[in-house]
């Protein structure tokens, strides 16, 4: 069971600063997130890094044409974990280029074409 | 990248640009390949041959499912629109267009389909990469959006569809794609296209369906990405929820079959509890209990919302019963000497009911 929570946890990672609202509300009840997350000391990285991961996307998605505002609400409504996959996706891929990929698509279908007509 | 397990990895990857258009002409490429050796191609069509899924049907499909044409690049509104529907969710391609649409990608991204389903109230669960439990949702009535990628060797061109249904003598499967309502597509095709997305997939049910094919595990993930969403929300634009918080209705109906699931039990509670719900968060806890009489979460968690209602010597019960060991320097040590001061701040101010009424 402990094994399992933490698995949970450790995949939604949902410590950042946009957690529950109640955590906040009253010393004395445990939330939701403080039973699936772990030791104080990652916990404390994880929160960092969510946070940074978080803006970081944010911008990323502006950058293609979101406004900042609908960034915002778009990527609160992720888990840290979805988060963090992203962040480092958007800048590692070149996903945006399609204008490149609908040329190439073209040249092939081309030449498919030129064959197919021989 | 987080040490996350199968389905979250999933929901990672690329961005769809909706070429449907290539369909054709990668269809000739993906078939002449077939020749050389499908299972290489297709492992999951080939092993169904031998392996189908037990319990599911050899045909079925879902025909009340909504159909929006794509337009432009929209695949990724436009699917998401008819999957929503499907829910009992109003929601158009222009209204989703803003949520899950990135201009200067031309495309929505997986992890944006995924919580635009959430926001809209919905439980958007990643299917596991098995065509097994594919099928097996769509017999239950489930459609399922994919992503595909249609182009051929290093080319990619990402695509979301619906699968709605399929028939395994004819060896077809039934989609929403693109401007077709229900295109016809060979098994050993779409798996050719499905893999090259890594086989991703996901449902978007109602809080209250549960996925045919669901886990402990990843559904309490789904939820609990779900709870994340639905309080994000509530904070940065409070509603009155005249209709029942769906939340609510999900975590229940989870509870219904794992009821011995802490995580699942304590979340409950604390959605109650944020929304100030503290006669049903302490239900939650009761009932709880019964099956999980030494959580130390629960037993304190219970004790905190006991003060709240004023019932200092309940309080004090439930929190004497916890084992001495876990008080000091036990995990959730500071939360529980938290609520022991709280209790006696309580008792302080004599704001404690008398005793006879608790």
């Amino acid at each position: 069971m402990k094994s399992r929570t933490m698995n949970v946890l450790s995949r939604l990672l949902i410590v950042s600063t946009l957690a529950l609202p109640f955590h906040s509300a009253n010393a004395g009840m445990i939330g939701t997130t403080s039973i699936a997350s772990q030791a104080d000391t990652s916990n404390q990285r994880s929160i960092v890094t969510a946070a940074l991961n978080r803006s970081q996307t944010v911008n990323a998605l502006s950058a293609y044409g979101i406004t900042p505002m609908s960034a915002e609400a778009r990527v609160a409504s992720m888990t840290d974990a979805e988060v963090a996959t992203l962040a480092g996706r958007i800048q590692a891929a070149p996903a945006g280029a399609d204008g490149g990929i609908i040329a190439l698509i073209l040249v092939v279908f081309l030449i498919w074409l030129v064959v197919q007509r021989r | 990248m987080v040490g996350c397990s199968a389905p979250l990895i999933g929901v990672v990857a690329g961005i769809a640009n909706c070429f449907v258009d290539t369909l054709r002409f990668c269809g000739a490429a993906v078939l002449t390949t077939m020749a050389v050796g499908c299972s290489v191609v297709t492992p999951q069509t080939a092993a169904l041959r031998t392996d189908w899924p037990r319990g599911v049907a050899l045909t079925a499909e879902v025909a009340d499912v909504p159909f929006y044409p794509q337009q432009g690049k929209w695949c990724g509104p436009a699917s998401l629109a008819s999957m929503l529907n499907h829910a009992a969710i109003q929601a158009t391609p222009d209204s989703l267009a803003d949520q899950v649409f990135a201009p200067g990608l031309g495309g929505s991204l997986q992890v944006e389909m995924v919580a635009a389903a959430r926001r809209a109230g919905t439980v958007a669960y990643t299917l596991r990469p098995h065509f097994a439990d594919l099928l097996r949702e769509v017999a239950a009535g489930h459609p399922v959006l994919v992503l595909q990628d249609n182009g051929f060797g290093l080319i990619s061109a990402w695509h979301y569809a619906i699968v709605v249904g399929y028939d395994y003598a004819a060896g077809e499967l039934f989609l929403r794609s693109g401007h077709t309502h229900r295109l016809t597509m060979p098994f050993t095709l779409f798996e050719a296209s499905w893999r090259r997305g890594n086989y991703w997939s996901m449902v978007v049910l109602p809080p209250d369906v549960m996925p045919a094919t669901a886990n402990e595990e990843d559904m309490l993930v789904a939820l609990l990405a779900m709870a994340h969403s639905f309080a994000v929300q509530q904070a940065l634009a409070p509603q009155s929820t005249a209709k029942r918080n769906p939340v609510v209705i999900g975590l229940q109906a989870f509870l219904a079959r794992w009821p011995a699931n802490e995580l699942g039990n304590a979340a409950l509670a604390n959605v109650h509890y944020a929304q100030q719900e503290l006669s049903a968060a302490e239900g939650a806890l009761r009932m709880a209990l019964r099956h999980l009489p030494h959580s130390i979460v629960l037993r304190n968690n219970l004790a905190q919302i006991l003060v709240e209602l004023y019932r200092c010597k309940e309080a004090q019960r439930e929190i004497d019963q916890l084992p001495a060991s876990v008080n000091a320097h036990g995990r959730f040590g500071a939360d529980i000497a938290d609520t022991r001061r709280n209790i006696a701040a309580q008792e302080n101010a004599g704001r404690c009911l008398a005793a006879i009424n608790q």
